[in-house]
């Protein structure tokens, strides 16, 4: 992959941010006692409203390498009294060989966090990834129904009666969209997810309302007996029928209602993405240390 | 731990102007791949705007492409200025420098300072205050005497 298409990916800023805690971590390993014990209150709090599986462990692990950190170096102000299991064990005084350990234990705790934060980030950009792959995909299907429609010299109303009811779809799909949006995290950097289902949304919508117009009559033709059989047969053997919106106007609310069917698929795909931003806002640094 | 000294990084060297080619060919192809999803719906929307216009056949479809194709290439030429790492996401890019230029001010073992040298390189970020001779003096020390 060029370096000008990994920024633009997004992969770039991943693999920056995963450096950049690499840095950090060496960092925090080589800082004073009473800086660390700082980071490591830090860490705990970052910890108690994270979604991390092993969160727990952690928490304890934390504790434990603070108190001996505290100990060793004679502070007390600022470390989190760990609960009577996590200091089970522990006796002061320490040695110097417990010092480097305890280090150890909170540069661990923080490349847990980072980790954890860093594929979160890197699921972000996938999806985002994945979803322009499928918008590109859905583009060239879009594009050969079109070049179909013209080879198999498809009346031009008729053309024009599609494009509307892929329209109406589209708007319909977007109006929707600015639904969905409303109960979004917008706090949390998404590396460009919501722009990509925002250009998916429309193109996904449209084709779903093409689909609707076209088949809900075909089978209401097949499977409704109070048409007449001539009438029925004519009307669906007719797809310049079927696409005339100055004979069939309802076919254009059809089309809106079928407009709205890919909701569920976009819904879904926006959850999970949600998950993930929940889960980096849940381990940011808090705002009040 | 061991603590080494450290080089200051040389700037990167300029490419030659026969290396500027094929750079200039691979941005223009990752513009083409970023415009892409926007790109293929273009082509479709030239094609069937075309076909309506009165063109018919296949003559509304290698217009369609024409156009679209031209619409696109001038996209992809547009997106090669997006794709530096400081403009292809202005914010990411401005958190991360934040954050490089935050950290530089403290000071930082020698392995840990080279690669946030090499980090700022890329990232195209000059780090003005990165620790001096003294404070990683003071470091060494730290780290050999721990305060008790």
């Amino acid at each position: 992959m060029t370096n000008s298409l990994e920024w633009a990916l997004g992969y770039g800023y991943v693999r920056s941010w995963e450096r950049l805690h690499r840095i950090e971590e060496e960092k925090l390993f080589a800082a004073p006692p009473d800086e660390l014990i700082a980071e490591a209150a830090r860490d705990t709090l970052r910890l108690q409203g994270s979604n991390i599986d092993n969160r727990d462990q952690l928490l304890e692990q934390l504790q434990r390498a603070t108190s001996v950190l505290a100990s060793s170096s004679g502070v007390s102000a600022g470390v989190i009294s760990a609960p009577a299991s996590a200091l089970a064990g522990l006796v002061p005084p320490f040695h110097s060989g417990d010092d480097a350990v305890a280090r150890r234990l909170i540069r661990q705790v923080r490349h847990a966090i980072n980790e954890y934060r860093d594929d979160r980030r890197l699921a972000l950009v996938r999806a985002r990834n994945q979803l322009l792959r499928t918008i590109v995909l859905t583009a060239l299907v879009t594009y050969q129904l079109v070049v179909l429609a013209i080879l198999a010299g498809a009346p031009r109303p008729a053309f024009i009666s599609a494009v509307a009811f892929f329209l109406i779809g589209a708007t319909v799909g977007l109006f929707n969209r600015l639904y969905l949006d409303a109960s979004t995290e917008t706090a949390v950097e998404d590396y460009g997810l919501a722009a990509s289902r925002l250009l998916h949304t429309p193109v996904l919508c449209g084709l779903a309302a093409l689909g609707g117009a076209l088949i809900v009559p075909l089978l209401s033709a097949q499977i409704n007996p109070t048409i007449d059989d001539n009438a029925a047969t004519v009307a669906a053997s007719s797809l310049a029928a079927i696409f005339d919106i100055t004979q069939r106007p309802f076919t254009l609310v059809l089309a809106a209602v079928f407009g709205l069917t890919p909701s569920a698929l976009i819904s879904r795909l926006q959850s999970e993405a949600e998950k993930y931003k929940s889960d980096l806002k849940s381990s940011e640094t808090p705002a009040v240390r | 731990m061991e603590i080494e000294p450290v080089a200051e990084p040389a700037e990167p060297p300029a490419p030659p102007p026969a290396a500027r080619e094929p750079i200039r060919r691979s941005n223009l192809m990752t513009g083409l791949i970023v415009t892409a999803p926007v790109g293929t719906l273009v082509i479709s929307v030239a094609t069937g705007a075309i076909f309506i216009l009165g063109v018919d056949g296949v003559r509304a479809i290698v217009a369609g492409l024409i156009v679209g194709g031209i619409v696109w290439l001038a996209m992809g030429v547009a997106a090669t200025s997006f794709l530096q790492c400081d403009r292809a996401n202005r914010s990411i890019h401005k958190e991360l420098t934040t954050r490089l230029e935050a950290m530089s001010t403290d000071p930082l073992p020698a392995a840990a300072e080279r690669q946030l040298y090499a980090l700022a390189q890329e990232l195209g970020v000059s780090l003005s205050s990165v620790g001096s001779d003294e404070e990683h003096r003071r470091l060494i020390t730290q780290l050999q005497n721990p305060p008790r």
